[in-house]
């Protein structure tokens, strides 16, 4: 497999400085990467990054500072440069084209069929190369190469935009935040990918808000923070208290539903009935004060499910009452009144990047707005409730009239968080509110989840970590194949059950 | 400072050279000296009380015809209707003319202009209402329609409404005298009224998009109309709406163009126009102001062209050419620099 001339370099980023206009990403950033290691590097959001592997990749050119293949000096203008030197990223966004069949969009990128490909030969799956194919089945185990992409879920997606880059075969391999959206199941199968190709001398870079992901299988973890390396540990030697405090992590969570009032006897939000993606006849009610947790594997139809219970995708049937008044059924515009929602993948489904975040923010309050109002000038407008809310979650930056598709995923998620929240809600519908957030924000959202439930909200909170739910949720419904498997007390918050529900087995009790 | 120095000569000094340069290749290749020809079309297009006259007619239309096309983008929606509503407008207020003829002048005028607008809206909604709720591309459906436009106008004028005698090029009869929009001559140049209505419409459609909370529900559903369900924004009837209202803009222009030019109404008096005002409203950005600019331009683009045809015995479809090249230069000038990875 390896060619000839295959040699992994050894890689010196130095003095790297990056500025987006006035925020400074990298301040002076000096790196050493090794072959035949898995380096994790981690930060919180914002920290930098991912803006320095771009700097490597050749997404972004530095502002100053030297990148050194093997010690000798190398320009890397674009990708394609970065690529020439045998370094790939796999990025958060997505690049595989979704209305064409996994094969078609795999052969486009296919080194080994190079000059073989152009669109106007017919091609079927069995052109694929035999490697390509073991290799999407190592990550994605029987896959269907005749699927559309946009058929896939989007765990399953993330897994073959990896696919689409290591069988290009990498000497460096760059993966930014894989584990934001591959749950365990995925992580692991990506871990063990990840163990064969650093014994065949990969060079690999893991960028991750998990410590897990350090303690599966990184051999050296370097820590940023505001735009600088604040640490570099072997990782057999830096534990998880050391590797959380470098991460600027405050303390652990204290967020016990016992400092709650308990939940009021009066309904904040009830769906009856409700059916449609799959969904039949699914029934829920959260009184004022509940905090109510969905649990189930990635897939299992929830974004669906949380979808149609806030009004953002119109449902087949049933009826939804917010604090007892049905709000399903007359003519909708969107979002039922009385809900705050956060929906998944908030960069497409909540905010309008190239609009400001204060006209992001100010979507949820434009009844009070004047009709009359100079439109370049919104972001006095904003509510200062909300706008101290955007500060209390450290959305950075916290200048309201820039363009929020400027906010690296976290600082995004944290504006949508803010705005949904910070409105007059009697329920809020979150779903995997924290993802792709740095620990310590994650408990900011949190325990923002908490104080709206403790404030008399409904909230329903749809999460991929089980520990999360059992921590926070009065009540959690385990769903499964698009159907609620149990329904478990926080007294009975049996984890081992609810995996072996999770999973598709049947309900012990 | 800089940057608005830098704006200009990116939107405007660099394509302006474009074209020059590409315009003047194409004279060469027909044997024409570029320089005088330049000289010939500017004066044609504005030197003097006549020719700036012809400017100002055929620039309100495509002004007229560019607002069909801006303010829906505004919304992410893309109109090119422009044909068929000014066809709707002309016929609708045809109609009127032709049910009262005699009535005065007080009266007919503004009836048939507001049954030109109330046409055009119409014609509009029509298409909004299929991408609103049927889920039709209102790009397709806007485009087709025209062809039922001018079908619509063939049958009336070969068929009810035609006038006697007028054989095989048949047209209504002619319009009376007291359906004609008011000319004024200002400094010997003449301008209809319909500047005055494009001039309000641009006004009122640069306060909603600057100054309203309307406006700001526009970019909602042009930025993202996901976006619009957190807002509770019934984005269905704005598209709609707009679409109407965007059909109101060339109907005026189309009874404009019938009474003022054609004195009748008749086939092809539509012809070029939406092209220029696409043509005008895309370069223009969108921005209604700058579409103003564009549309003189085209205007004057139009005026040139008639007359390089008596003058430099060039075919008149060097205006469409010269069109086309503005196109092709805008085109390239907004390739993306390098394409994402």
């Amino acid at each position: 497999m390896p060619s000839p001339e295959w040699k992994v370099p050894a890689i010196k980023l130095e003095h790297i400085c990056k500025r987006f206009g006035d925020n400074v990403a990298l301040d002076d950033v000096s790196i050493d990467l090794a072959p035949g290691e898995i380096t994790a590097l981690l930060g919180e959001n914002g920290a930098g990054k991912s803006t320095l592997m771009k700097v490597l990749y050749g997404y972004y050119s530095a502002d100053s500072g030297r990148v050194l293949l093997d010690d000798a000096e190398v320009r890397i203008r674009s990708p394609r440069d970065a690529r020439e030197h045998g370094i790939f990223m796999v990025m958060q966004s997505p690049s595989l084209v979704p209305e064409l069949p996994l094969f078609e969009n795999l052969m486009m990128f296919d080194p080994r069929m190079r000059g073989a490909s152009t669109l106007l030969t017919p091609r079927s799956v069995r052109d694929l190369p035999e490697a390509t194919v073991e290799l999407a089945n190592q990550l994605v185990p029987g896959v269907d190469f005749k699927k559309r992409v946009f058929e896939f879920d989007l765990p399953t997606i993330q897994l073959l935009e990896v696919v689409k880059v290591v069988m290009c075969e990498p000497r460096v391999l760059i993966l930014d935040e894989p584990s934001a959206i591959l749950g365990d199941h995925e992580m692991r199968r990506l871990y063990d990918y990840l163990a064969m190709q650093r014994a065949k001398g990969v060079l690999v870079v893991l960028i991750t808000h998990k410590i897990r992901d350090v303690r599966e299988c990184a051999d050296r973890v370097l820590v940023m923070r505001k735009a600088r390396l604040a640490a570099e540990r072997r990782a057999n030697s830096a534990d998880r208290e050391l590797l959380a405090d470098m991460m600027a992590v405050n303390g652990n969570g204290n967020g016990a539903v016992s400092d709650r009032p308990p939940p009021s006897e009066d309904e904040a939000f009830s769906a009856t009935g409700l059916a449609g993606s799959g969904w039949r006849d699914f029934s829920i009610s959260i009184k004022h004060g509940e905090l109510v947790g969905i649990a189930g594997i990635s897939g299992s139809g929830q974004t669906e499910l949380a979808a149609m219970l806030s009004g953002f995708a119109p449902a087949a049937a049933g009826t939804i009452k917010v604090s007892g008044e049905r709000v399903s059924g007359s003519l909708r515009n969107g979002i039922f009144p009385g809900i705050g929602y956060i929906p998944h993948a908030p960069r497409d489904n909540a905010i309008a990047a190239a609009l400001s975040m204060a006209e992001n923010l100010l979507v949820r309050h434009l009844r009070e707005l004047p009709p009359v109002l100079k439109l370049s000038s919104t972001h006095r407008r904003v509510p200062e409730r909300l706008r101290n809310r955007v500060i209390d979650l450290k959305v950075h930056p916290p200048q309201l009239d820039l363009p929020a598709g400027g906010l690296s995923g976290g600082n995004l998620q944290k504006l949508v968080v803010a705005r949904e929240l910070g409105h007059d809600a009697s329920a809020v519908i979150a779903v995997y509110p924290t993802m792709g957030l740095d620990p310590a924000t994650q408990e900011l959202v949190h325990n923002d989840l908490r104080a709206a439930a403790a404030a008399g909200k409904g909230v329903l909170l749809i999460h991929e970590d089980l520990e999360v739910l059992r921590e926070y949720c009065d009540r959690i419904l385990v769903v499964a194949d698009r159907r609620v498997a149990g329904t478990f007390e926080r007294s009975n918050a049996n984890a081992h059950e609810m995996l072996n529900l999770m999973t598709g087995g049947k309900h012990a009790a | 400072m800089r940057h608005r120095l830098e704006f200009l000569v990116r939107e405007v000094g660099a394509p302006a050279l474009g074209v020059l340069v590409l315009a003047a290749i194409f004279f060469l290749m027909n044997g024409a000296n570029p320089g005088a020809l330049f000289r010939q079309m500017y004066s044609d297009a504005f030197g003097g009380a006549f020719s700036l006259s012809q400017t100002f007619l055929n620039a309100v239309t495509i002004l007229l015809c560019g607002l069909a096309v801006s303010l829906p983008a505004r919304l992410g929606l893309i109109n090119v209707g422009a044909e068929g509503e000014m066809i709707a407008g002309a016929i609708a207020g045809t109609g009127v003319i032709l049910w009262m003829p005699s009535a005065p002048f007080a009266l007919l005028m503004p009836l048939m202009t507001l049954a030109a607008m109330a046409g055009g809206a119409l014609w509009g909604a029509v298409i909004g209402a299929g991408r609103a709720y049927l889920n039709v591309n209102e790009t397709i459906a806007s485009l087709m329609l025209n062809f039922v436009a001018a079908d619509l106008l063939e049958y009336l004028i070969n068929g009810p409404w035609e006038a006697p005698g007028s054989g095989n090029w048949p047209t209504s009869n002619p319009y009376p005298p007291n359906a004609m929009p008011p000319v004024f001559t200002l400094a010997k140049i003449q301008v209809n009224s319909s500047v005055m209505l494009a001039l309000i419409a641009v006004a009122a459609l640069v306060f909603w998009f600057t100054y309203t909370r309307a406006g700001l529900i526009a970019r909602f559903l042009l930025h993202n109309p996901r976006l619009a369900r957190f807002a509770q924004i019934p984005a269905q009837r704005w598209t709609l709406i707009v679409m109407a209202v965007a059909g109101v803009f060339p109907a005026l222009a189309g009874i404009y163009q019938s009474t003022l030019v054609e004195g009748r109404l008749q086939a092809g008096f539509y012809t070029g126009y939406m092209m220029a005002g696409f043509v005008a409203a895309w370069v223009a950005r969108n921005d209604f102001i700058a579409l103003i600019a564009t549309s003189l331009l085209l205007g004057g683009l139009f005026s040139a062209a008639d007359a390089l045809q008596l003058d430099a015995n060039l075919p008149a479809s060097t205006g469409i050419v010269i069109e086309a090249l503005i196109i092709i230069v805008a085109l390239l000038l907004r390739m993306p620099r390098r394409a994402p990875a």
